[in-house]
């Protein structure tokens, strides 16, 4: 369902006009647009070595690590941003972050476990 | 790098320390005063009623507690429903999920604290139980836009703030459920033994003569502490988790009001949240429906 898994980046793009014509400042748009590259692109990294690894010990530190360091990250800059530029600039790109992320965590785990199945088909009713 | 990770525990633990403090004192002095303002992170959990809604003396206004009640439940049904309709001989990985989830259910919790035919009639009970405390710990945890005690203004109109907050986190909803069980397991006990027999089983076996009767007193003193443990427990530590992340996320630096704070406390935030979300929403649903059971079974059974 790529849709679906996409639909943050989606919802950043709407929020775009939002900002513009809605008089918000696009300096907090841009701030979000940043930090969620960011948080897409580590966790798409985090991901990928996270698949390469055997030892379920490794995999969990990675994803959990990184979940901490995204998360350590998005809030530094915010609030950089908000003492940089201003309050109302901080305050508009943390909103959008965390829509963002409402949006994306939500999705991904109704999308996650919904692929394909890889079990063999029952024989008996147990 | 490879001196890094010849380093002792001890040292590595010391240096990540370090590299949070250092920097937050520095931050302190370069920015003492960032963070001031009249943000109330305590606000979080205030129950401001969305419309009001009276009946007679009944105050039935619903609020931020009663939609993530009514979500909680619908998400339940819907989720079960929809997985129940697209059973397959050949389960995707989320009807896999689901049969793990309702095995355990039935073997671990039911089956295991109740004999057969007191399983199969509350098996859908005590599962309704840990399917609904589950959903609701799980959406407590994602940021949802419910909270009016600091609306923002988007081209003039006053939206809701995204807050996280958990039904389970308010002690009313944990105290009916458990007065829900506890209902159901002394209803259960009277119609297995008589209200008679039902009673006198209070005092352990093998127990008589004057011994019985300060027994007696401490067991029913034990009845009225089950329903405070059985609620308490779900309730605080509901409560506990949202507070952590809501403090370690930035409430602690806007009470002291220094943002400067935010930098060491962010992490542990996020090392809370995944804590909460991976161990404590689940193991909350578990003990809650297990001790259900327990109650359930012990009050049809013989002795104890």
């Amino acid at each position: 369902m790529p849709v679906l898994r996409n639909l943050d980046l989606a919802i950043l793009a709407l929020a775009l006009p939002v900002f513009v014509l809605g008089g918000l400042p696009v300096l907090g748009w841009l701030t979000a647009a940043g930090v969620w590259a960011m948080w897409r692109g580590v966790g798409e990294l985090a991901e990928r070595r996270a698949d390469g690894e055997k030892d379920p010990r490794r995999v969990a530190g990675l994803m959990a690590g990184s979940m901490i360091a995204r998360g350590w990250a998005l809030g530094l800059i915010l609030i950089a941003v908000g003492l940089g530029a201003g309050d109302d600039v901080g305050l508009a790109a943390a909103i959008l972050a965390v829509v963002l992320f409402t949006v994306r965590f939500t999705l991904k785990a109704l999308v996650r476990p919904s692929g394909s199945g890889s079990r063999p088909p029952r024989t008996s009713a147990t | 790098m490879s001196t890094l990770k010849n380093l002792p525990t001890l040292a590595k633990v010391g240096l990540g320390f370090a590299a949070l403090l250092i920097p937050t004192i520095l931050l302190g002095i370069i920015v003492p005063s960032a963070g001031e303002g009249d943000f109330q992170p305590q606000e979080e959990f205030r129950l401001e009623p969305y419309v009001t809604l009276e009946l007679g003396p009944l105050d039935l206004s619903p609020n931020k507690a009663v939609l993530y009640l009514a979500l909680a439940a619908g998400i339940t049904l819907g989720l079960m429903l929809f997985i129940a309709n697209r059973m397959q001989a050949r389960p995707n990985r989320t009807q896999t999920a689901v049969e793990t989830a309702y095995t355990f259910m039935r073997d671990n919790i039911a089956r295991g604290n109740m004999d057969d035919a007191m399983a199969r009639r509350w098996f859908p009970f005590v599962a309704t139980l840990f399917m609904f405390i589950w959903v609701s710990n799980m959406i407590g945890y994602i940021p949802l836009p419910l909270n009016t005690a600091h609306p923002i203004e988007v081209g003039g109109l006053k939206l809701p703030t995204f807050a996280i907050y958990a039904a389970t986190a308010n002690i009313s909803v944990p105290l009916v459920l458990t007065l829900m069980v506890v209902v159901a397991y002394h209803v259960e006990g009277v119609r297995a033994k008589g209200p008679v027999k039902y009673v006198k089983g209070w005092v352990p076996a093998g127990v008589s003569g004057f011994a019985a009767f300060p027994i007696f007193l401490i067991e029913v003193i034990s009845q009225f502490v089950r329903i405070i443990s059985l609620s308490v427990r779900l309730f605080a530590n509901m409560l506990a988790g949202h507070l952590l992340i809501l403090f370690m996320g930035g409430g602690l630096a806007v009470i002291l009001g220094l943002a400067a704070l935010g930098y060491f406390t962010l992490p542990i935030a996020w090392v809370f949240f995944l804590f909460e979300i991976v161990l404590i929403a689940t193991l909350q649903a578990f003990i809650f429906a297990t001790l259900t059971a327990i109650y359930l079974g012990e009050a049809v059974a013989e002795s104890h």
